[in-house]
C-alpha cells in the first residue's frame, strides 16, 4: 500500500468538500449517499472507480479501471456493496483463525521454496473471494427473476435445476435457489447450447469457479489463424460446438 | 504429423542440470533424467513451433504421443509453462517412475487447514480466487 501527503487542487478541494456534505448527510440518514459532480471528478476517466473507505484508523483510498467500458451507477452501487460486504462480513473471522500451525520443519521448508504465509496486514485472496461471492450472490437472480426473463415457471426452472435432468446452472443460497446471469446473452435469452454445458459440471463445484471457468478465455478453445482463445461463454455465442464446452466442462 | 527428426537436444547432462534447477526439496528426483528439450528449437526444427508449449492440449497431446513413441529413450519433456512466465517445467512419461522417490518429503491434501494461510498468500499473489 502505498501512502503519504498530497497536495490538493482548488478543483480537489471544492470537491471534497462535497463529499464531506455527503458523508454527513449519509450518516444521518443511513442510507448510502449520492453525490452527483455536474463536472466529473478531476483525473477520473470514464471506466475509473475510486473507492474510499472511512474509519477512525484512517482512510484507504483504491483506484480500478474497467479495461474498455464506461461505468454505469449500478456499477458504483455494487462497487458500494462490495465495501460494505467487507467490512460488515470479512471482519468477523479472520481466516488465522480457521488456519492450523504446521510443523517446525514443514513450515521452514514451505518458507525456503517460496512458499510463505501472507501479510497479515493485508487483505488476502480468501477474503476477496469472499467480497466477489457476496457480490455474485447479489447480482444472481432469484427464481421469479429468472421465470419472468425466460418466460418459464418456476417449477419448470425447479425442474431444470434439478440432478434429475440439469440443463440451468444455479446453487442454493440457504434454501433458495440463485440463478447467475452469466448464463444469460445481452436480449435476456440463455447462451446458446449452454444446456448441453451445464449437466457436465459438478454438482459441488463453487458457483464463482463456474462463473470464472465460462467467463474466462480458454487454452483449448481458439479461434482463427492466430489461435486466440475464447471463452466458453463466447465460444457458444459465436455458435461453436457445444459439445466441445461440454467435454472440457468435466475439468471445473 | 511429420516424422520427428533427431532431437538435437538430448544432452542428458545439460538436462539434468536444468531438472536440478527445477527440483526442489518437496520431491528430490533420484537420478538423472533424459528429457526432450522444447524450450529450444527443437519443436521449430520438428516442424512444430513453441505453440505446443502453449497451445491447445489435444495438440501437445499428440505431439507427446509422437514423440514418446519416436525416442524410447526419452523419458519427459522439458517445456515452458503458460501458468508459470514461461518457466521451464517437466512433464515425466511413466519411463521416470523410478527416479521418483517413494514418498515427497512434504506431503499434506490442499484442504489441510495447515496449508490454508499460505494457499492464501500464494492465491493472492497469483490473482487466484480461494473460497
Amino acid at each position: 500500500m502505498v501512502t503519504g501527503t498530497v497536495q490538493l487542487s482548488d478543483d480537489l478541494r471544492r470537491v471534497l468538500g462535497k463529499l464531506e456534505r455527503t458523508l454527513a448527510k449519509a450518516a444521518r440518514q443511513e442510507e448510502p449517499g449520492w453525490l452527483q459532480l455536474t463536472r466529473g471528478l478531476p483525473g477520473i476517466d470514464g471506466d475509473e472507480v475510486f473507492v474510499l473507505v472511512l474509519g477512525s484508523q484512517g482512510t484507504v483510498v483504491s483506484r480500478t479501471r474497467m479495461t474498455g467500458r464506461k461505468l454505469s451507477l449500478r456499477d458504483l452501487k455494487l462497487r458500494l456493496a462490495g465495501a460494505e460486504a467487507a467490512v460488515r462480513r470479512v471482519a468477523d473471522t479472520s481466516l488465522g483463525d480457521r488456519g492450523a500451525q504446521l510443523a517446525g520443519n514443514e513450515a521452514s521448508l514451505l518458507d525456503s521454496l517460496g512458499f510463505p504465509e501472507p501479510d497479515p496486514g493485508e487483505v488476502g485472496a480468501n477474503e476477496r473471494t469472499r467480497i466477489d461471492f457476496d457480490l455474485f450472490l447479489r447480482d444472481s437472480l432469484t427464481l421469479e427473476q429468472a421465470g419472468k426473463r425466460l418466460h418459464l415457471s418456476t417449477g419448470r426452472l425447479r425442474q431444470r435445476l434439478g440432478p434429475r435432468s440439469r440443463t440451468l446452472y444455479g446453487f442454493k443460497e440457504g434454501r433458495a435457489w440463485r440463478i447467475p446471469r452469466f448464463q444469460l446473452d445481452r436480449r435476456g435469452h440463455l447462451v446458446r447450447g449452454i444446456d448441453q454445458v451445464v449437466p457436465r459440471i459438478r454438482p459441488d463445484a463453487h458457483p464463482l469457479a463456474v462463473a470464472r471457468w465460462f467467463s474466462f478465455p480458454h487454452q483449448d478453445l481458439v479461434v482463427g489463424a492466430g489461435e486466440d482463445p475464447v471463452s466458453p461463454l463466447a465460444w457458444l455465442a459465436a455458435g461453436g460446438n457445444p459439445g466441445t464446452v461440454a467435454e472440457l466442462a468435466q475439468e471445473i | 504429423m511429420a516424422k520427428l527428426p533427431e532431437p538435437p537436444d538430448l544432452l542428458p547432462a545439460r538436462v539434468q542440470t536444468a531438472i536440478l534447477d527445477l527440483g526442489t526439496p518437496l520431491c528430490r528426483i533420484r537420478r538423472a533424467l533424459v528429457l526432450l528439450d522444447l524450450t529450444g528449437t527443437w519443436p521449430t526444427a520438428a516442424g512444430a513451433s513453441m505453440a505446443i508449449n502453449s497451445g491447445p492440449r489435444p495438440r501437445a497431446r499428440r505431439w507427446s504421443q509422437a514423440i514418446y513413441a519416436a525416442y524410447p529413450s526419452v523419458e519427459g519433456l522439458l517445456y515452458c509453462s503458460s501458468m508459470h512466465a514461461n518457466q521451464p517445467a517437466a512433464a515425466l512419461f511413466e519411463r521416470a517412475q523410478s527416479a521418483i522417490p517413494p514418498a515427497p518429503a512434504f506431503h499434506r491434501a490442499l484442504a489441510d487447514p495447515g496449508l490454508l494461510l499460505r494457499l492464501d498468500a500464494a492465491a493472492t499473489l497469483l490473482g487466484y480466487q480461494l473460497p
